[in-house]
């Protein structure tokens, strides 16, 4: 499998994954936002995460979209990803109570099985990085 | 550029669609634990009926196999 091709996959991934969550958050606004108002740690920014959070997915998935802006793209996935397990791990350990503010049929995954699902597409976005980084200097080489 | 484009242009109106579609079948049927049943999202109805404890399982789908409220 070529490399531009792997890269092609793995961006589309990352896009059907933000992009279904995104539009499913927007879709359920007042479930999300009653989620993240109970939910611990975020309550007090609940009110700006119930809209910077949907719209950062679909913008990172606009990004994956064209050959230009898909190493920051990748960047950025890696960081949210990573921000989200983080969160889910902290909860999992610190918290008593723990709503789920994920979008669509994630929803229904149990926590430990979430977590896997994040580290997965997080090592998708690392390999991502990397990949997209090498054909850069290979373009360049050349 | 154009291949490129396809597969994650694809991508993402899969995604919308299925987020919409996925929007649109809701009306999942729940059995609490005092063997009432109510209709909505798992989300819905666990901020509605499930306030407390994570390691309380809370209600079962009458559609699936699905529980919620459930920390393993």
């Amino acid at each position: 499998m070529s490399r531009k091709l792997l890269i092609d996959i793995l961006s589309a991934l990352l896009v059907f994954l933000f992009i279904y969550t995104g539009i499913s958050k927007l879709l359920d606004y007042h479930t999300f936002r009653r989620q993240l108002g109970q939910s611990p740690f975020i309550t007090s920014y609940a009110s700006v995460i119930v809209w910077a959070l949907p719209l950062g997915e679909i913008i990172i998935a606009g990004l994956l979209l064209y050959s230009r802006t898909r190493l920051l793209g990748f960047y950025l996935s890696f960081f949210l990803l990573s921000l989200f397990t983080f969160y889910l791990i902290a909860m999992l350990r610190l918290s008593y109570f723990i709503p789920c503010s994920c979008g669509g049929v994630l929803q229904h995954l149990s926590w430990d099985a979430h977590i896997v699902f994040n580290i997965v597409f997080v090592i998708l976005s690392t390999i991502g990085v990397l990949l997209h980084v090498k054909q850069i200097r290979t373009q360049s080489a050349i | 550029m154009k291949k490129t484009l396809t597969l994650a242009f694809f991508a993402a109106v899969c995604a919308a669609g299925t987020a919409v579609a996925g929007k649109m079948q809701q009306d999942t049927q729940w059995l609490l634990n005092d063997d009432s049943i109510v209709t909505g999202t798992s989300a819905q109805i666990k901020i509605l009926y499930c306030i407390g404890a994570n390691n309380v399982q809370c209600a079962v789908s009458l559609t699936g196999i699905t529980t919620i409220i459930r920390k393993s």
